[in-house]
């Protein structure tokens, strides 16, 4: 996804903290505050499963659906 | 505005990051819609991401995980005690009419027996609510 430079207002001991935590793990500012706030709203979760998933959106979706009523009907 | 993801939209946006599922999911859970969610909801959603052929795509941990970041990030309802309006031809399907009907809510589907429905409830495919969501006339939807 692109991205967009903004103009954020933060406590100035958070700020203090994403620099430390920036020069220790070699990222900059804009990483350490976009990673934090994608793991706060559970985004870092979906990069994990979609880095390992691979299926087509459609077959994806009659796969969901037909396991979706075969759990409904109690099938195994 | 108010959206009831019915299960197969959840678990087709796991295992298919390309898709448009998979970007109704992401907005739901950044806050751009206000997913509503039950306990019939969560407990089909453990019940289908438990089933063999998901399970070898979606770990155990992973899909526990999910279920608690999409409770923590929508709003959890109680279940509707009553019919829903307009029944589906499944009437396993009946508990999320009922839930989107209770909550002024879109009830988004990726299964026929409810997208049958609309123009009839308010039930839209993936991609239909996408396009609600970037337009502005739209999003009133359930306000």
């Amino acid at each position: 996804m692109a991205k967009v430079r903004t103009t954020l207002t933060i406590d100035e001991g958070v700020m203090r903290a994403v620099k430390v935590q920036a020069a220790r793990s070699g990222m900059g500012d804009s990483e350490v505050i976009e990673r934090s706030v994608r793991r706060d709203l559970g985004l870092d979760l979906l990069d994990r499963l979609w880095s390992r998933a691979d299926m087509e959106p459609d077959e994806a979706m009659e796969l969901a659906v037909t396991e979706q009523h075969a759990a409904r009907r109690g099938q195994h | 505005m108010r959206a009831v993801l019915d299960p197969n939209v959840i678990v087709s946006a796991v295992i298919a990051p390309g898709g448009a599922p998979a970007r109704v999911l992401e907005r739901g859970l950044a806050g751009d819609f206000e997913p509503v969610v039950s306990a019939l909801l969560l407990a089909e959603l453990a019940d289908v991401l438990a089933r063999p052929k998901l399970r070898q795509r979606v770990a155990v941990a992973d899909a526990e995980e999910l279920q608690q970041r999409i409770s923590e990030r929508s709003l959890l309802v109680a279940d509707p005690e009553a019919a829903p309006p307009l029944r589906a031809r499944d009437p396993g399907d009946d508990y999320l009419l009922a839930l989107a009907h209770e909550q002024r809510a879109a009830l988004v589907s990726g299964d026929g027996d409810l997208l049958e429905l609309a123009g009839r409830a308010p039930v839209f495919t993936p991609g239909e609510f996408l396009r609600m969501l970037d337009d502005p006339e739209l999003r009133g939807f359930g306000a």
